[in-house]
């Protein structure tokens, strides 16, 4: 039993530093602090070897739309200032703040998520006496996330053995023969969770 | 007096005009086995969801006639005399760990925390899942989900236990062995057993009765299904000159976690060969496939595709060559309509119009698939879009099909039609691996037998060989 509340403490812990490291990364602009906690997570993830190479996959991935985000900026700033410089200059220090917010939410979230068991966040969110229901959709949403991600390999692959390349990302109807078999999966297997939750008798149905 | 009364049902679905059951009747008595077989999108799911109590809350429609179970017509009510064990292990298993699944199941009653988990430690020992107590629910294997989810359905001792298609991802002796046991708690426990399923020779061995479908009608009667044909009806070919389609040389692979999955394989195909890859639940079969079709690079070894190295082919040019079909079609439909979704290949590919037109004419002739071209392939039986995923491989005329368990969950009728179609394109010159547990396919088709076990290749003879051999041992001990 003491090792359950010891794993709760330290489940508590990790939680509260999220949320307030959050919030802070959320709420400041100041481009020197946000750096900081940067290199921070990142340092940080560094002692989780196999972790720090799982959440730099995905970094990379959501990286290719920084370059978008730059130029949404830099276009924006030309309408409130007169000269290119100056718009690029803060387009870019703008576009610096945001990327820097969302760097370090992806981080500090994915690091929570990879080094905390589901089973332990459950029975401490169970012990702040959380309603019942909202228990059960975290534990389902976190029982179900490994199933999407084979769920959305396993499609890219049946498409690519077709011949199916996505071309160009930029495109929506390139991603058609992804999106919708996936969709289909996904809204089938909540009706099923759905049946099985109903027969479950789960929200006192029954 | 019957547990389960069934009388004139019919329903219609909210999106289709004809009705799928039409006048059904069904009677089951207390303690027996029932087995329902029929032809794919028939309405046996329909039937289960009615059954289950669910139908005017999940299934929209018009439903008439009345289902009494025990004793009572109030859905409500009947609802907790029947547990489901689905399709698919996965859905139903809601938990992060094995035990806290058992124990979520026992919660009805009001016995303390301790008891329970006393009470889960015992069931999960009674079906032999003791060791995995403390594991995560998604890190086992399908077999150890689907007995998990037995385990629980049975868990508060309903009346009647009602399974879909239990069987169709389970290998010859752990389907025997799950049979088995079903068997042995319908005699301990007196549960009434319904079993919905396509396998008839196996149903008929275990059911106390066998119910057919046909024309939305339950008829009592098994006659007019053949039982497996022993004869091998493969075509010749001399390996010595026929060409050499794919060659692999020395194949390890393994996933994340050090968890290797295949070790030092060396596999070929050369033209008009079939060879069928076989083995026990999780031996890297699979895995193995991915491999050859080019979709997963392994960590070591080397693969050749009509002689050339896929190292360093495109990606685009290689698969050209293949024709691969999945487990699960519907991780790939998504066209409009049946048609586009047959051309999508050859699209892809660059195969003229009339070209890919003809060829779908022969291969949905051969299907008997032409009559669905214009529906859209989401309102599909399971059955249908296997054979529409198939018809798809095929377009482009591919030197090599890699087809994952091509008749699985396939009635009988459906299963001959792709059994004749692929018998056809090998005398047509195609190359063929398929991954099957379905060992009368392997009897039909296969020239040669390459059985994997925890990843190893454990065998690789001609089909008279595996057959010569006690088949049966090799699947002993690893699995179920």
């Amino acid at each position: 039993m003491t090792h359950a509340s010891d794993n709760c403490s330290i489940v508590f812990l990790k939680l509260g530093t999220l949320a307030a490291s959050l919030i802070v990364a959320l709420y400041t602009s100041n481009l020197p602090i946000l750096a900081f906690m940067n290199v921070g997570i990142v340092l940080l993830c560094l002692l989780v070897p196999d972790v720090f190479r799982e959440i730099l996959i995905v970094v990379r991935r959501i990286a290719l739309g920084f370059p978008f985000l730059l130029l949404i900026f830099v276009l924006s700033a030309l309408a409130a200032v007169r000269t290119i410089t100056a718009a690029v200059i803060s387009g870019f220090l703008s576009a610096a703040v945001f990327i820097l917010k969302i760097h370090f939410v992806v981080w500090a979230n994915l690091l929570f998520v990879r080094t905390t068991e589901p089973a332990d966040l459950v029975v401490a969110l169970g012990k702040l006496r959380l309603p019942r229901e909202l228990c059960l959709m975290i534990v389902i949403i976190l029982r179900f996330f490994p199933v999407m991600f084979e769920e959305a390999a396993s499609v890219y692959e049946a498409q690519r053995a077709r011949g199916f390349e996505l071309r160009s990302v930029l495109n929506p109807s390139n991603w058609l023969p992804l999106s919708v078999p996936l969709v289909v999966n996904v809204m089938k297997k909540s009706h099923d969770l759905a049946m099985v939750l109903e027969l479950k008798g789960t929200f006192g149905m029954k | 007096m019957p547990i389960i009364e069934v009388e004139n049902l019919y329903f219609t679905h909210a999106f289709s005009k004809s009705p799928i059951l039409k006048n059904l009747n069904l009677s089951v008595e207390r303690g027996s086995i029932a087995a329902l077989i029929g032809e794919s999108g028939c309405g046996k799911t329909t039937l289960m969801t009615a059954l289950l109590g669910l139908i005017p809350e999940f299934i929209k429609g018009e439903i008439r006639g009345c289902i009494r179970i025990a004793g009572s017509d109030n859905p409500r009510k009947f609802r907790k005399h029947i547990e489901p064990v689905l399709q698919n292990p996965d859905t139903q298993l809601l938990s992060i760990r094995v035990k806290e699944e058992v124990i979520s199941q026992l919660g009805r009653d009001g016995a303390g925390r301790i008891e329970k988990q006393h009470k889960a430690e015992e069931i999960l020992d009674g079906f032999g899942l003791a060791h995995l107590a403390e594991r995560r629910t998604d890190t086992l294997s399908w077999g150890e989900k689907q007995r998990l989810a037995l385990a629980c359905a049975l868990a508060p001792q309903p009346d009647i236990l009602l399974l879909d298609e239990p069987l169709s991802a389970l290998d010859p002796v752990a389907r025997v062995k799950l049979l088995e046991r079903l068997k042995e708690i319908n005699r301990i426990l007196g549960t009434t057993i319904i079993i919905v399923e396509h396998e008839v020779t196996l149903m008929r061995q275990f059911a106390d009765c066998v119910y057919l479908f046909n024309d939305g009608k339950l008829e009592n009667r098994t006659e007019g299904l053949k039982s497996v044909d022993p004869e091998y009806h493969g075509c010749c070919f001399d390996p010595n000159t026929a060409e050499e389609l794919i060659g692999a040389e020395g194949i390890c692979h393994e996933y994340s976690r050090n968890v290797q999955v295949l070790h030092d394989i060396n596999a070929d195909l050369r033209r008009k060969e079939c060879v069928a890859v076989v083995g026990p639940n999780g031996a890297g079969k699979s895995t193995l496939a991915k491999c050859l079709s080019n979709l997963i690079t392994p960590t070591a070894g080397e693969i050749r595709i009509s002689g050339k190295s896929v190292r360093n082919a495109q990606r685009k040019e290689v698969a050209r060559r293949l024709g691969i079909t999945f487990q699960n079609p519907d991780n790939q439909l998504f066209a409009q309509t049946v048609r586009d979704e047959c051309l999508f290949a050859a699209t892809n590919f660059g195969t003229p119009f009339s070209d890919a037109e003809k060829a779908l004419a022969a291969i949905a002739d051969a299907l008997k698939i032409q009559d669905l071209f214009d529906r859209s392939p989401m309102t599909l039986s399971h059955g249908e879009k296997k054979r529409v995923a198939l018809a798809g491989a095929m377009i482009h005329k591919p030197d090599v099909l890699i087809l994952d368990e091509p008749i699985a969950g396939l009635d009988q009728w459906n299963s001959e039609r792709v059994l004749s179609l692929l018998q056809d394109a090998q005398h047509s010159g195609m190359g063929m691996i398929f991954i099957t547990h379905d060992i009368s396919l392997v009897n039909n088709l296969a020239t040669r037998v390459i059985f994997l076990k925890r990843g190893r290749k454990e065998l690789d003879c001609s089909n008279q060989q595996f057959f010569d051999g006690d088949w049966r041992s090799y699947y002993l001990d690893a699995c179920f």
